[in-house]
């Protein structure tokens, strides 16, 4: 993982002892190079699931200032919300700290209400407050998806967090912007499918394409806080270390896009128009809120325990070469 | 009961003299038509205050949720209630609720009824159009008139405005008399008519799916006249004293548009075509003053539209929501419009800037109606909420059904109710003095008191609690949460390496 250069103290000042493995030159390939290469044979090095939901709980609980941002980033998102115009539902926040394309699904439609256009507007006009709202909130996710990564990495490299962590978010935010619309891209081809399709092409398409983003990609935020590298080594990475054998990755995808969906069209506190949530809103959100940091924090931890294992270039095609 | 009586009759009389136009637009019977007038306009000056309280509910055949279908509005004449249920059109009296008539009727999607004199225009047949039917025949035609992406549970709410019929039945416009229920003569229509009938300058009109609009003698049932407008008309259709508005649904691709037809012999006087977003338009409602007539209707891009007198589009504004195709309600000085969501709008008539809007929640498929004191909205699940028009604050709030309710009719004494659910039929609501009123401002109002309370009550406890046991549980924690790393195989900080680029 090192890429030979001399190790170096920190400046004064920085508490953090982090120290990040560094960016290795590697020849660049296509994205769809590693999702279309034969998976890594051999025992998965993953740890258990359920091991890794307690650790990615432990992590993400074990930084305080992450748990107080929690309600306080969605109190400041609401409120600028409702000042250009959301009216609720209030339950559209629940995706604020999820993973992408969960969050593009639900910003969708309060980029609908929230940033629309004016009325019989034409041309540019009619699309681009959409566009912009829409890019708005992919790059709110994006930003605070960064932070939990970086937060959690330097949570479980040191056992502590510092101003480090806030610095490096800036590094990975190009990733996570990328994860974010990538994931735009997915949702896209799957409302084709599922405009193709009818009612079952809802399930195959939206959901699939959910799944999808989720499981490819979602170790990115962790690679990218983690090791330097470019984004789209990142990607590929990403994609290299959800198909690493046995380690139920999928299911991990499923059940968390099932369980976030949930959390979006179930009857909760806030599910009505208005801009002032009652307490039980509140509560509701930050719990379910919590949940996404959560998730996060666990892929987190799952890809710091497998990183060392993680192939740099995408397994032969053994069964081709005989 | 007298201090009552001192406080609304001044005040009806103080609503007539500012409403001149509402007065003109209504006849003899309070609510001979489809929102009270050909000019569906949903005044009721006439109609009693709340506070209310049921009087009776009747049942008819409108039919359960799975069952209705189209728009079961109720119309009042000569002290009864009239709605065109499923296979029967059935009144009921007034004073007493109880069943005064009920003739048959070719089974076929609701629409409204209009009375003239004695006798009673509706459209039959057309086939069953009913969630059920659509179901067991798994080929539904699409029940929304616009295109919503609404995550609330207005989302489901049926549509007023249906889509073209796939049935190859047609309808058929029929003239009965309410005193005998004999039919009096009936007109075949070219296709499955979803309009209703709408009476204006001498002519019952009817529209049917494939776009064609006939005009017929009331009397006699004698054609006057029939045109062609274009490929679909499905919404109730509003007239002045010359001339019937009516909404064109296209095809497939393209826009909507808004054809004004002249009654005296159907020929087009204008035709209003919106911005190319506009799939559907919903049903007209249309005002004449002195500088002419104004149409108000909303389209599927979520907005209120007004149409001068010309054709021209005086002003549009935006809704939250998509709506389900009802008309708007039209004072002397107010447009009132409500939206899937169930948020009632109340629009300045001649500049359409937003007066205020309240967010009932309970989502709307009925037209509202504005009486001198109140602007009463139906909503899907079976309540009524009337709401100040002054201030727009939500004054009383009552449930007639467990389910849609699809209309209301007022006369002097109740405010009249058509509405599906488990016991489908129409329930009345009269004044109710014991009753009172509340003064509830919409959910829509900001109340930066009741954000930071409703926050720091949820916020404080639940992230205290989650600090507390992440500190236990590090506390307790043994080993290190990720395995230690040989230090001397760690990497360099690629932030430190940045620094170390800067400096060089």
């Amino acid at each position: 993982m090192s890429n030979g250069k001399k190790k170096r103290k920190r400046p004064s000042g920085s508490t953090s002892t982090y120290r990040a493995p560094a960016q290795a030159e590697r020849p660049r390939r296509g994205l769809l190079d590693s999702i279309l290469a034969p998976r890594t044979p051999g025992a998965s090095p993953m740890p258990k699931l359920r091991t890794t939901i307690a650790k990615g709980t432990l992590t993400a609980l074990g930084i305080p200032g992450l748990l107080i941002a929690i309600p306080v980033v969605l109190l400041l998102v609401w409120v600028l919300l409702t000042l250009v115009g959301f009216q609720g539902p209030f339950t559209a926040l629940g995706v604020t700290f999820a993973i992408p394309p969960v969050t593009t699904f639900a910003d969708a439609q309060v980029a609908g209400r929230a940033f629309r256009a004016a009325v019989d507007a034409k041309g540019l006009a009619s699309t681009l407050p959409g566009f912009v709202g829409l890019a708005g909130l992919l790059l709110l996710h994006a930003a605070l998806s960064a932070v939990i990564a970086t937060l959690c990495v330097e949570q479980l490299r040191t056992g502590g967090t510092s101003s480090w962590a806030l610095r490096r978010a800036l590094r990975v935010i190009r990733t996570t912007a990328a994860v974010g619309l990538l994931g735009l891209g997915l949702l896209v081809a799957g409302n084709l499918v599922a405009a193709l399709f009818g009612s079952i092409g809802v399930i195959l398409g939206l959901v699939g394409s959910m799944v999808v983003g989720v499981y490819l990609f979602g170790f990115a935020p962790a690679i990218a806080a983690d090791e330097d590298r470019r984004v789209s080594d990142i990607l590929i990475r990403s994609v290299r270390a959800s198909r690493m054998p046995g380690s139920a990755n999928l299911w991990f995808a499923i059940g968390y896009v099932l369980l976030a969906l949930i959390s979006v069209v179930a009857p909760l506190p806030g599910s009505e128009i208005g801009v002032t949530p009652s307490i039980s809103a509140w509560a509701a959100c930050i719990l379910v809120n919590l949940f996404g940091v959560l998730v996060q924090a666990t892929l987190v931890y799952r890809y710091l325990v497998v990183a060392p294992e993680v192939p740099e270039q995408p397994p032969q095609r053994e069964r081709a070469a005989r | 009961m007298r201090i009552r009586l001192l406080l609304v009759v001044p005040s009806l009389a103080l609503a007539a003299l500012l409403t001149p136009v509402a007065a003109a637009a209504t006849s003899d019977a309070p609510w001979p038509q489809y929102q009270g007038s050909a000019a569906r306009m949903g005044d009721a000056i006439q109609a009693p205050a709340p506070p209310y309280r049921v009087a009776w509910s009747a049942a008819t055949d409108i039919g359960d949720a799975s069952h209705a279908a189209g728009i079961p509005a109720p119309v009042i004449a000569d002290g009864d209630a009239i709605v065109v249920g499923r296979e029967s059109v059935d009144a009921v009296d007034l004073t007493t609720g109880q069943p005064a008539w009920s003739a048959p009727r070719s089974l076929g999607p609701s629409s409204p009824p209009a009375v003239v004199g004695t006798t009673v225009l509706f459209v039959e047949g057309g086939g069953d159009e009913s969630v059920s039917a659509s179901n067991s025949a798994s080929a539904a035609p699409s029940a929304t008139a616009s295109a919503s992406t609404s995550p609330t549970k207005s989302a489901s709410a049926p549509s007023v405005i249906a889509s073209p019929s796939a049935t190859t039945t047609k309808s058929t416009l029929v003239a009965i008399d309410a005193s005998t229920q004999r039919r009096i003569w009936t007109v075949p229509l070219s296709d499955v008519s979803h309009t209703g009938v709408v009476v204006a300058g001498g002519v019952a009109i009817a529209g049917a799916d494939d776009g064609t609009v006939t005009a017929v003698d009331p009397a006699t049932g004698t054609q006057a006249w029939s045109v062609d407008v274009g490929d679909h008309v499905l919404a109730p259709m509003a007239a002045d004293d010359e001339q019937v508005y009516v909404c064109v649904r296209p095809e497939t691709n393209g826009t909507a548009q808004l054809v004004a037809l002249k009654l005296s012999d159907g020929s087009e006087a204008w035709r209003y075509q919106p911005s190319a977003s506009v799939v559907d338009l919903g049903a007209p409602a249309v005002a004449t003053d002195t500088g002419g007539s104004t149409v108000y209707l909303v389209s599927s891009d979520a907005a209120l539209r007004a149409i001068g007198s010309d054709g021209t589009q005086l002003w549009a504004e935006p809704l939250y929501t998509a709506t389900s195709g009802s008309p708007p309600a039209i004072s002397s000085d107010a447009v009132y419009v409500a939206d899937q969501s169930g948020t009632v709008y109340a629009f300045d008539r001649s500049t359409g800037a937003e007066r205020w809007r309240f967010a009932t929640n309970h989502g709307a498929v009925g037209a509202p109606v504005v009486t001198a004191t109140a602007v009463l909205q139906p909503t899907s699940d079976g309540a009524v909420t009337a709401i100040a028009p002054d201030s727009g604050h939500r004054i009383w709030e009552g449930s007639v059904a467990d389910s849609a309710v699809f209309g209301l009719a007022a006369s002097s004494d109740v405010i009249v109710a058509a509405h599906t659910g488990s016991a489908p039929g129409i329930t009345a609501l009269q004044a109710d003095p014991a009753g009172t009123l509340t003064d509830v401002a919409s959910p829509t109002s900001a109340d930066p008191a009741g954000l930071a309370i409703g926050w720091l009550a949820a916020a404080l406890p639940l992230t205290a609690a989650l600090v507390l046991i992440g500190r236990s549980w590090d506390q307790r924690r043994s080993e290190p949460l990720l395995a230690p790393t040989d230090d001397d195989d760690l990497p360099i900080d690629p932030w430190e390496a940045d620094l170390e680029d800067d400096d060089t």
